[in-house]
């Protein structure tokens, strides 16, 4: 019957057109991209350098938020339901996410502990409260430390999606080459000088890794705490404390200026060189490298200016 | 004249309950608080080893740090050139510590050499000035990165790579642990 005939072809058509539409998203099934999820802007930077294009990086809080103050909002949990794994600092800057994971609609999300295999060193100021058990959490603020977690990001995010693996350690390791090209070409403008005979005051306890590299230790922490003030006693104290240990830099905060910075300048006389801390701003692919190369030169300056 | 004593109500009961009501809220505060509390205890390092963290100084602190990465990168240096990098190329590829810049002359002005005793490989590095920084030395094994140091001035080349021999050479462990920030609730 012809009426028969054309309702088997519109059948027929309309199955195939179901096909085509669904086809799309049976391959996209198949070829499923990762979604990784990030705490810190460094951390932003480090992943979508090791998975190019071939998966998408998420940040947990929102740019714009100042990670040491952030308190997990119901949006931001809720991202965490679409995520296939979260790298983290987890040794004390984004304490944070372990919370907001354990109550998202994903409590058993696989986590990347970044650090798990650099050696730490101990909080210095105020943070080593706690007898020494406190760790401090800035590894990202160092080349070399930044190198060891990037490649333990990719050889475990290749754990998790084993068709990329080798894509994602061969990204890694150009990513981790560019970075010491960075340090090197820090270092290269040092040739004669004696760094280690600086003696170094920062605002925040945050440089001590990125210190390392240059064989500097921190001699003096000036903040009580991150985002503090000191006191008119506190801030007294610290000038004293400045002029006595003969103090010859400061490395302040680029992405939190505060007055009493400028205070202890005019009191102290000791030069003032802003640092970033890489927590600010958009996040970008290349934000890392930029800063970094920043908080390099800045490191570099400060030990010529002071001729050592 | 008549006295009459008139005691109080409470008959000093008063003091009492006060003392037991604190005494109880003492009490039960320090049973939650022995309930509730983890113990943390600080893990000590073995004799022959030395803690990354705290024995360190900032000189060792960095090259140690260095080490760890490098094995990275040596390792996949070796998948490809089929032996292990000697520190020159590992210099040429811009690989601290092995590289020649001012941080080398910051940190003891150590001097790189691939060892090669028996079976094993190390990568030891003779410190310059043994006051600013020891002696290392890493083992070329594909395990975790095996790291020692040796702060004595007169180091020699170690002529077993063995443990045992080492720690008679005078060499000790650097062990470095992986503890997240006492602040976070574990979850690994």
């Amino acid at each position: 019957m012809p009426s028969r005939f054309v309702s088997r072809r519109l059948l027929a058509s309309l199955l195939l057109s179901l096909g085509a539409a669904l086809a799309p998203v049976l391959a996209s099934a198949d070829n499923h991209r990762l979604r990784v999820g990030i705490t810190l802007h460094p951390y932003y930077s480090y992943v979508s350098n090791i998975v190019g294009d071939r998966a998408d990086v998420v940040p947990l809080i929102p740019a714009g938020f100042n990670p040491h103050a952030y308190e997990p909002r119901a949006e931001d949990i809720k991202r965490i339901g679409e995520l296939d794994v979260v790298v983290l600092n987890g040794v004390g800057h984004d304490d944070f996410a372990d919370r907001m994971i354990a109550v998202s609609e994903k409590p058993d999300v696989p986590v990347i502990e970044a650090n798990a295999r650099v050696p730490l060193l101990a909080a210095t100021g105020q943070a080593a409260r706690g007898a020494g058990k406190v760790v401090n959490p800035h590894t990202f603020l160092s080349i070399t430390a930044s190198i060891a977690q990037i490649n333990n990001i990719a050889r475990e995010l290749g754990k998790l999606d084993p068709d990329n693996a080798k894509f994602y350690i061969q990204n890694a390791r150009a990513y981790g080459k560019r970075l010491r090209g960075l340090r090197a070409e820090a270092l290269g403008k040092l040739t004669d000088a004696k760094g280690s005979e600086l003696r170094v005051a920062t605002i925040h306890a945050a440089y001590d890794y990125l210190l390392r590299e240059f064989g500097l230790e921190v001699t003096a922490v000036v903040e009580p705490a991150h985002g503090i003030e000191p006191s008119p006693s506190q801030l007294k104290k610290t000038i004293d404390q400045l002029k006595e240990l003969d103090v010859q830099v400061i490395f302040s905060e680029m992405d939190f200026p505060s007055s009493y910075v400028d205070t202890i300048h005019r009191e102290s006389g000791v030069k003032i060189y802003p640092l970033t801390h890489i927590s600010y701003g958009e996040y970008t692919a290349r934000k890392y490298e930029e800063e970094m190369a920043r908080n390099l030169d800045t490191v570099v300056r400060a030990i010529q200016d002071e001729g050592v | 004249m008549t006295t009459q004593v008139v005691r109080p109500a409470g008959a000093g009961h008063e003091s009492l309950w006060v003392a037991v009501l604190s005494l109880s809220i003492i009490l039960l505060a320090a049973t939650v608080i022995s309930l509730r509390s983890e113990s943390h205890e600080e893990e000590s390092v073995a004799a022959h080893q030395i803690d990354a963290r705290r024995d360190l100084n900032a000189a060792e602190q960095g090259i140690h740090t260095e080490l760890v990465v490098a094995l990275d990168e040596i390792l996949m240096l070796q998948d490809e050139l089929q032996t292990l990098p000697e520190p020159q190329q590992l210099a040429e590829e811009g690989i601290p510590p092995f590289t020649n810049d001012s941080s080398t002359a910051t940190r003891g002005h150590h001097v790189w050499q691939l060892l090669h005793v028996g079976d094993d490989y190390a990568y030891q590095g003779l410190s310059g000035d043994s006051a600013v920084a020891g002696s290392f030395l890493l083992l070329a094994s594909p395990a975790d990165a095996d790291i020692w140091l040796n702060r004595s001035s007169d180091v020699v080349a170690p002529q077993n790579l063995h443990a045992d021999a080492l720690i008679a050479a005078g060499w000790r462990q650097v062990a470095s642990q992986y503890d997240a920030g006492v602040t976070r609730q574990h979850r690994h």
